[in-house]
Order: structure tokens, then sequence, then C-alpha cells
């Protein structure tokens, strides 16, 4: 079974996203990158987001993902950023009762983005 | 092989998505994801049926208005597609009545030429000229109301307010154009559900009250209207009458005149202070932008679903 599968697929990632984005809009380290005029268009970037992390299908490359993040880039995304963004992912999985093992597996997905997210 | 039309012209489509084809073609059409996820790609569907996977992952609303996702559908006959903010279908109209209902605003009845089928919630465009036009909610219940009541409110130096409230006469035609727009009240819900409207916001928040009572809806609904000062409340008799027949309706008026600082904020602490449980409720605002975008923030925070929210924000136009 595939990790996606395992933590509960499409209908997993949808409760995770509220609860991810909460936590996003409520960390001022990381909010103003995400301050969109239009909320559900944001939160579904996050759903497409957070469906690569758990490593469900999408056909993102590394690319696309430079490409995406460049302009938060140039707003001055670093590694600590992308830490507290790590946090959030792990926090997120926790209060949906995933298990550790797999919470390792889907943070380790979202950790191997670091240098296309960050542009390096 | 299927065609797709689009704009007005056609392409040849099936066994690969709309979004495939018509990039193919030489389009460009708005898309991130190529995956059903992001949503970038959302379109409508103005002629033809599509499968079921066109729709994955749109809300039951959003279905409802016949949005679809481009790079999710496969079509299987020819079907007619637009993009949202794209071509519509015009219809001719007649002003038959308009009568000053605050010191804001108007209300105005439009009777279609022909049938104009909508659902609760919905706006429509109303053209002054060919290509001038703004929108305009439409406050009539869709189960019982054949004509288009409409909220106008006037804007100082407003060109298609003022000419719509002053000019425009008694008999006389107007344009606008099909119904759209997603946030709409459903055939069937049974959520507590909390609408939020500033001054003419109450227009589409009007229909879809309509439409929850009298299907018979007996969960509680609670409306919140705000108004820039008591001289622009209306229709209050109306609403009075709705409480008085339907007990699960609380109305609660809110006057921004009465508040120094911080307007927004109040208001919308005021609103949400209705609700205990915020994950059980969905919440509509219509209305102002700045209204819109920080009610939104603030009830998200507070716990109601992404999926429950729903809202209209009433942006002015970027013609002038
Ligand atoms: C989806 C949607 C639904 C809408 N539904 C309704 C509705 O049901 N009832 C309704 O009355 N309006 C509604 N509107 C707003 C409407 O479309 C027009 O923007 C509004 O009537 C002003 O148009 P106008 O031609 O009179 O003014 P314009 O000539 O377009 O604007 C004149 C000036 O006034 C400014 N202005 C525009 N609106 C406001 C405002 N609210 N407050 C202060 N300044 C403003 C403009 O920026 C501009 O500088 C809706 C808008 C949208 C996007
Ligand atoms: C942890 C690894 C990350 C992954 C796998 C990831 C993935 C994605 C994906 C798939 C999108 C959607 C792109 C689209 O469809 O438009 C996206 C958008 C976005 N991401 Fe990331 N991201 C990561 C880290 C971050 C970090 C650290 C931040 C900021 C702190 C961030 C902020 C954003 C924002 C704001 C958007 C929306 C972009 C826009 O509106 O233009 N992401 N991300
Ligand atoms: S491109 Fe993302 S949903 Fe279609």
């Amino acid at each position: 079974m595939s990790l996606y599968s395992e933590i509960g697929g499409d209908a997993a990632v949808s409760a995770a996203v509220d609860i991810f984005y909460r936590k996003v809009l409520q960390d001022d380290r990381i909010n103003r990158f995400f301050d969109d005029v239009d909320m559900e268009k944001q939160a579904m970037k996050q759903k497409a987001f957070l469906t690569m992390a758990f490593g469900g299908p999408h056909n993102y490359t590394g690319e696309d993902m430079r490409r995406g993040h460049a302009r938060l880039v140039q707003m001055g995304l670093n590694d600590s950023h992308f830490d507290a963004v790590m946090e959030h992912i792990g926090a997120t999985l926790k209060e949906l009762n995933v298990p550790d093992n797999l919470i390792v597996q889907a943070a380790a997905i979202a950790e191997s983005t670091r240098n296309d997210v960050l542009g390096k | 092989m299927v065609t797709i039309t689009f704009d007005g012209k056609s392409y040849p489509g099936g066994n690969e998505s709309v979004l495939e084809s018509l990039t193919k073609a030489g389009l460009f059409i708005p898309h991130s994801c190529k995956s059903g996820l992001c949503q970038a790609c959302e379109m409508r569907l103005m002629e033809g049926q599509i499968p079921n996977q066109g729709y994955k992952g749109l809300t039951d609303n959003k279905i409802q208005a016949n949005h679809f996702l481009a790079c999710q559908c496969i079509p299987t006959q020819d079907i007619s597609i637009a993009t949202l903010d794209g071509e519509v279908k015009n219809i001719s109209t007649t002003l038959i009545h308009r009568i000053q209902v605050s010191q804001s605003i108007f209300k105005l009845v439009l009777e279609p030429k022909k049938t104009l089928s909508y659902c609760a919630g919905q706006y429509l465009r109303v053209y002054h000229s060919k290509n001038d036009f703004r929108c305009y909610s439409i406050a009539s219940n869709p189960d019982l109301e054949e004509t288009i009541e409409l909220h106008i409110q006037v804007i100082p130096s407003g060109k298609v307010s003022n000419w719509l409230v002053k000019e425009v006469k008694i008999g006389e035609q107007i344009e606008v154009s099909e119904a759209m727009g997603s946030c709409i009240y459903p055939n069937n819900n049974m959520s507590p559900t909390l609408f939020i409207a500033s001054n003419s916001g109450l227009a589409p928040i009007y229909g879809m009250l309509k439409k929850a009572l009298y299907q018979g809806d007996k969960q509680v609904f609670h409306l919140v209207h705000g108004v820039t000062s008591e001289k622009d409340k209306y229709l209050t008799e109306e609403l009075r009458e709705l409480k008085n027949a339907y007990p699960n309706l609380k109305i609660t008026w809110f006057d921004y005149s009465l508040v120094e600082t911080n307007k927004q904020k109040v208001f919308i602490d005021t609103a949400l202070s209705q609700i205990n449980s915020p994950q059980d409720w969905k919440v509509y605002f219509c209305g102002h932008p700045d209204m819109v975008a920080y009610g939104k923030k603030q009830s998200f925070l507070k716990g109601v679903s992404m999926k429950n929210l729903y809202s209209d924000a009433f942006v002015p136009s970027k013609v002038n």
C-alpha cells in the first residue's frame, strides 16, 4: 500500500488542509507568504502541496517547484521558513492520528523538495 | 472524436483532457497541477454533458453551477464551454418595477423575455452598453419567482448604479447575462447556516434565505445584516414577517455608524458570536470586499471548515 492510501487518501488530505492552513495563517514567521486575497484558491494550492507531501498522485516536477516558489524566494523565503512548514506538516499529521512511522515518511518526501522550493 | 466549442470556435477533442485539447490547439488555459488538485483550470460547461471525473473535488455548489476541471474532463460527447469570466449568453429583460427602499438602495424587478434559470444566490451581469457591464446579485427565489429582483446601492458618481435607478424607464429593456457564481444555497442542506451581509449584500442572501425557509429546511438560520447607518436599513418588514413565520430564523441588525474604530472587526465579531460549534456551520458572506475577506479569514480561524465558507465579494468594476 502506498503512503498516500495508508494516510487515508483524498479524504485525509482534505481534512489536513483545514488544519495545516489554519496553523500556517496563525504563524507569524511565515503567514505573510500565504496571505492571499483569495483564500479558497490558496487552500487548493495547499491541497496540491499536501497531496505531494503525502506521496499522492501529482504531476509536479522539481522544476515546477522551483518556478512555483520563485516569487516567494524573492520575498525572502529561506531555510527557517521551510523548517516552520515542516513543523506544521508534522503537527497536522499528528492531529489526524497518523502513526509516527508514516509521519516520518511524509516528512522525508517534503524534505526532498527543499532545494527546489528554496531555489538552491 | 468530439467537438469542443470554446469562445465561438470549434476544436477537436476526446481521448484526452479538455485542457490538453485546447492547449494543443495553441490556446492558453490557466492550469498548474494537471491532477485535479489546484483548481486553476476551473471552467464552465455551457452545453452538453461530461463524465463525473470532470467534477473531481469541486463543491456541490460549483457542480450545480456547471463548473468543471478542464484537466480532469475527457469529453465523450460534444460540449460547449467557457472560462469563468468569459463568454456568456445574454438575455433581454424588461424593467417592470422600481422602488426606493432606503436612503441608498433601490429595488428593481426585471422580467426576462425568455426563461432565465438561476440558483438562489447567483448574480448576473447587467449591460449598460455592449462591453460595459456590472454584476448584480439576484434577490429572488428560483423555486417560486420567475422575475428577477435586484437591490441596487447607489454609488456616488457610479455609472451603472445611477443609470439603473435614475435613467432607465419602467417598460424599457435591459440586457443581462445568464446567471453565474457558485455562492448559492443548495437544494439539500442540513447544516445550521449563518448569513452575513453588508448593505446590498442582503440581495443574494434574501434569495437564499427564502429558498431555504420555503423549501422547509428546519435547522437554525441566522442572518446578520450590517448597514452604513440606520437610514440604509431595508427589507425590514419582509424580514420580520419571515421571522414570524419561521421560528428557526434569527435576525441581527448592525449599524456601522455606531462603531468608531475597527468597524469590520466589531461587525464580524458580533456575527460570529452567534455560533458556538463552528465546525458544524455553513457561513455565507456577501457585500463589501473588505468585510468578506476579513470575515472569511476570521471564521476559518475560529474553526469553520473551508468547504463550508461561501462568499460573493462585491468588487468594484475595473473598467474605469
Ligand atoms: C459578484 C458581484 C455581485 C454584486 N452584486 C451587487 C448587488 O447585488 N447590489 C449592488 O448594489 N452592487 C452589487 N455589486 C457591485 C456592482 O457590480 C457595482 O460595482 C456597483 O454597482 C458600482 O457600479 P457603478 O457603475 O455604479 O460605479 P463605477 O462607475 O463602476 O464606480 C464609480 C466609483 O465608485 C467606486 N465604488 C464602486 N463601488 C463602491 C462601493 N461599494 N463603495 C465605495 N465606492 C465604490 C469605484 O471604485 C469608482 O471609483 C456586485 C459586484 C459583484 C462583483
Ligand atoms: C515542504 C515542501 C513544499 C512542497 C512539497 C510544496 C509544494 C507546493 C505546491 C505543490 C504548490 C502548488 C503550486 C500550484 O499549483 O500553483 C505550492 C504552492 C505554494 N507554496 Fe509550497 N511547498 C513546499 C514548501 C513551501 C514553503 C516552505 C512555503 C513558505 C513558507 C511555501 C509556500 C507556498 C505558497 C505561498 C504557495 C502558493 C503560491 C502562489 O500563490 O503563487 N511552500 N507549494
Ligand atoms: S490544473 Fe490543477 S486542477 Fe486542473
